[in-house]
């Protein structure tokens, strides 16, 4: 008796085994470098909306989804009023055009499609150079 | 043609896209047939309309040269770079419709328009332009429709600008003007439109002057730091149908005299400083379809005639102090839409004709003191969308109607004394938050729950149900959260829980569920949370659960649960807490357990034992049993010997020994817990702090040949912005990876932590960059490149400058030729940060 509960549990142990090395077969394919410049525009928009990614905008929403659905609540939407209705209200006085700038690098960042995601060396260089602009415009 | 072939060239810009027709014909009027181009009896183009192409390049001076455009409407591309000078030229022009493009910039060239003497539509709304606002504008005396709004201007409007007397429409909105509130528009007598608020700042208030603007229809000033009182002078505006004050700091009462507004159809004075209470003046704007007057500091009764106005849709009054009842008539006109009274001290019955027009879609009335039970009308109302009442005195049982509506979404009925069972049908295809808890309800759970095939959200909690969880509920395809604790909920955990993989948290505390802990609950792979203390589950705790990475909380406190506790894997985060009050449960490191009385083993063959099968049976067993305990001392001696002995690898000059770091694995020196370990403070004898990161789950065997190669390679890296791994110690079993210590924590405590706020938008931008730097290090600069997998704001660490280290490889992994190599972890990435697909 105890050879086939030995049997049993080796075939269990075998199935556990099969199925993680196909979760992580699984997981392995999905993932390249453009997997970590979304999560660091992820990152962006939480400096930006002071919020965490996940739990603060209801069930199933994320912090991705959230900037996009009130962008699309916004009756008149640019660049200014979505970074103003997302905005961190703790930060007491900001550069809009410096935040704007960050916005949309974040929302390139998470694009949908990987491919139209840009590198990390791309985003280095964005978050470097500043549209030239007016002297910073302080919003509030 | 050549002209246009050019401009094409340099629209659709080096990635060349867009205008496929625009091509080379011998035809001499060929190009007046290309898309977007017309042109006059004499094949010369009059008009260029290419919108929503989009294009991406930039504006070609040659469009100088089509001198007879009278129409130039270039809207929604993606043109880049300024203006060229040489549309100076374009003096027949009548529209120049250059909007929504958002990467125009430079300042407006104000020279072009001088001679554009024609020019009746001028449309630069959401570009990037910037400087001063052009003041060449008193020339155009044809000029209708101005925008410079969307822009990153500066400065004062022109008072130039109160002298284009042509003007209807005066577009100034979001557009980053400052100065005094400017009065002097008051001269355009024939403005229709004015929108001039929006990240605008003025000093100063509404100028009364606007008062004499008759013609005026929509007057928006909304966001543009406003002060003052409200000018009765605005009264005279009998045309005006739309009056946006929202978002100042405006002070006073609201003038009755605003009464003569008699074209009134949107007023929105919200996020003001407003007193005073509602004007019963205001039964005379008969037209008005929208009230929004939230987030003020209004009081009062809201006056029985808000009830009797015919048009009104919207009414949203929240953030106020507001008392008594709402107007009994409220909705006995049959139109209203949307209804948010939240945080007020109204009280009184819900009037009960809200939905009278079948248009009601929000019905918002959280925070108030209403009683008495929902009016079952409600539960007809097939219109709306989201009820909240939560925080009221709400009593009765709750229309069986309001969890069959189909377009809800939402339904919060949290806090509040209702009772009976709910309804035994239920459907709705969209709904997916349903929050009843703290009420009186009874009553089984009812299958239909199942019936929403959209749920996400079900929290049931501190109620009286009573009965089994079905089984159904866990079979939605997108459950995410459950929390049904502190009910009379009886029977077992279905094991449909296992297949439910979107559960993030589940809390079934506090019932009296028995049976045992579904086997397969490690499938469900996000899961956060995991409470089911308090309840009377017996057998013993599936290993599995030391698989479950996402796991960071565990309750399984207070039952009846026996056995084990398993040692490694993720139950190295959960301390003592999550398994006490289980008296016959045997925790790791205790050396006797307690058994329980009468009971030898956890398996009963008893169907199957017979006198002779029994000697047989313990005879194998103790043959068994002797030989397996001789094997495993033989192993165990080798086995200690080997793995006693730890091994520090440093990767740079160290000044302590592997004795040091182990004397510092203690309770008191964590720092952090998560999926990938456990991670302590340690103080080196050399007055010098590490960061050591305990790695869970990593046994014999496996570990070792990838693991030590990994760590290799993420020692060699030397970058400002990236943590530094100083060395590992490592044992047979276990291994400890030792980096710079950083004291001032991880950017998400500190960002998402009380003091969020000291963190202001300098830091938050240079924190970005360095991290970005980091980032880029690994991907660019290293080889093979290094993922890094777990990119998050727990992950950023800042060092006692403040400045930014990317931090945790313990789930990095290498790409050899673009692609995978053999897998460390079978983690990747934390929730909220994933990319999709």
């Amino acid at each position: 008796m105890s050879t086939t509960l030995v049997l049993t549990k080796m075939i269990y142990v075998l199935i556990i085994i099969l199925f993680l090395v196909c979760i992580e077969y699984a997981y392995t394919l999905k993932v390249d470098e453009k997997s970590d410049v979304y999560s660091f525009g992820v990152v962006l928009l939480e400096l930006i909306a002071g919020k965490k990614p996940v739990g603060e905008f209801g069930e199933g929403v994320d912090i991705v989804r959230w900037v996009r659905n009130t962008e699309e609540e916004i009756t008149q939407p640019s660049d200014a009023a979505i970074v103003v209705a997302i905005v961190d209200p703790r930060l007491t006085g900001y550069p809009l055009t410096s935040v704007i700038h960050v916005f949309k690098i974040a929302m390139m960042c998470v694009e949908e499609e990987a491919a139209a995601r840009p590198t990390m060396r791309e985003v280095v260089h964005m978050l470097t150079n500043p549209p030239k602009s007016v002297a910073n415009l302080i919003a509030f | 043609m050549e002209v246009l072939l050019n401009l094409k060239s340099s629209m659709i810009g080096p990635k060349g896209h867009g205008l496929h027709d625009w091509i080379h014909s011998s035809s001499p009027d060929a190009h007046c047939s290309f898309s977007g181009v017309s042109c006059d009896d004499d094949a010369r183009v009059i008009s260029l309309n290419v919108s929503f192409t989009p294009l991406f390049g930039t504006i070609s001076p040659e469009i100088g040269m089509l001198t007879h455009l009278v129409n130039l409407t270039l809207a929604a591309n993606n043109f880049t770079g300024e203006l060229p000078l040489e549309m100076k030229s374009l003096t027949s022009l009548k529209v120049l419709n250059i909007s929504n493009n958002g990467n125009l910039t430079g300042t407006f060239p104000g020279e072009i328009l001088k001679a554009m003497v024609d020019l009746e539509v001028l449309d630069t709304y959401n570009n990037n332009f910037n400087g001063k606002l052009p003041p060449e504008m008193s020339e155009l005396k044809k000029l209708k429709y101005l925008s410079f709004g969307g822009n990153f201007f500066s400065g004062e409007i022109p008072e130039s600008y109160g002298d284009i007397q042509s003007l209807e429409y005066l577009g100034l909105n979001g557009a980053g003007l400052s100065g005094k509130s400017p009065a002097f528009l008051s001269r355009l007598k024939n403005l229709r439109e004015m929108y001039i608020g929006y990240y605008n700042s003025y000093t100063g208030g509404v100028p009364p002057e606007f008062g004499g603007l008759t013609k005026l229809e929509i007057l928006d000033m909304a966001s543009c730091t406003l002060t003052g009182e409200i000018p009765t002078s605005l009264s005279n505006l009998k045309h005006l149908h739309t009056l946006f004050l929202h978002i100042n700091n405006l002070t006073g009462h609201i003038p009755p005299e605003l009464s003569g507004l008699v074209s009134l159809k949107s007023l929105d004075l919200s996020i003001n400083q407003l007193t005073g209470e509602i004007p019963q003046s205001f039964i005379n704007l008969g037209n008005i379809t929208l009230i929004n007057l939230f987030r003020n500091n209004l009081y009062g009764q809201i006056p029985e005639a808000i009830g009797e106005l015919p048009k009104l849709e919207v009414f949203e009054v929240w953030e106020n102090n507001f008392t008594l009842q709402l107007p009994a008539n409220l909705g006995r006109n049959g139109n209203l839409i949307k209804l948010d009274v939240s945080d007020n001290h109204l009280t009184g019955l819900i009037p009960k004709d809200l939905c009278r027009g079948e248009k009601l879609e929000m019905l918002i009335l959280s925070n108030n003191f209403f009683f008495g039970p929902i009016p079952e009308e409600l539960g007809k109302c097939k219109s709306l969308t989201k009820i909240r009442i939560v925080k009221n005195l709400l009593n009765g049982t709750v229309p069986a109607g309001l969890f069959n509506l189909p377009l809800v979404t939402i339904i919060e009925l949290t806090d509040n004394f209702f009772s009976g069972e709910l309804p035994v049908t239920m459907s709705g295809d969209v709904l997916d938050q349903i929050y009843l808890s703290n009420n009186w309800f009874s009553g089984e759970i009812p299958p239909a729950i199942g019936n929403f095939p959209n749920l996400q959200t079900l929290f049931l909690d501190r109620n009286r149900f009573r009965g089994n969880i079905p089984r159904e509920i866990f079979e939605l395809k997108h459950l995410s959260r459950i929390n049904t604790s502190a009910n009379n909920i009886t029977g077992g955990i279905p094991d449909s829980i296992s297949r439910c993989s979107t559960l993030i948290s589940v809390d079934l505390s506090r019932n009296r569920i028995n049976g045992e802990i579904p086997k397969g609950i490690n499938n469900v792979k996000n899961l956060g949370t995991l409470n089911i203390s308090g309840n009377q589950l017996t057998g013993s705790i599936p290993t599995g659960i030391g698989n479950m990475t996402s796991l960071t909380t565990l309750d399984l406190s207070f039952n009846d649960l026996s056995g084990r506790v398993p040692l490694g894997g993720q139950f190295l985060v959960f301390n003592e807490t999550s398994f006490a009050g289980n008296t016959y449960l045997c925790l790791p490191h205790r050396v006797s357990c307690p058994t329980r009385p009468g009971q030898t083993s956890d398996h009963n063959h008893t169907a199957l034992f017979s006198p002779s099968r029994i000697v047989i049976t313990v005879i194998a067993a103790i043959t068994g049993l002797i030989l397996i305990s001789v094997a495993i001392r033989q192993m165990n001696k080798k086995k200690n010997q080997k793995s006693l002995a730890w091994k520090l690898t440093a990767f740079q000059k160290l000044d302590f020994k592997s004795e040091d770091v182990l004397e510092c694995l203690k309770e008191e020196n964590i720092i952090g817990k998560g999926g990938a370990g456990i991670v302590y403070r340690g103080s080196m004898p050399n007055n010098v702090d590490v960061a050591i990161k305990r790695l869970v789950g990593r046994g014999t065997g496996r570990s070792d040949h990838g693991f030590t190669a990994e760590i290799q390679t993420l020692g060699r890296i030397r970058h400002r912005h990236i943590v530094r791994l100083l060395g590992y110690v490592a044992n047979k079993d276990t291994n400890l990876l030792l980096y710079e210590y950083m004291p001032n924590g991880s950017l998400g405590e500190l960002l998402h932590g009380s003091k969020g706020g000291h963190l202001q938008w300098e830091t938050r931008h240079r924190v970005a960059v360095e991290a970005a730097k980091g980032l880029c290090y690994l991907h660019h600069d290293c080889s093979p490149l290094i993922l890094h997998r777990d990119v998050k704001s727990n992950n950023i660490l800042l060092d006692s400058d403040f400045e930014a280290h990317v931090a945790d490889f313990g789930l990095a992994k290498f790409l050899v030729d673009g692609a995978a190599s053999e897998c460390m972890s079978s983690i990747a990435g934390s929730y909220g940060y994933i990319a999709p697909g």
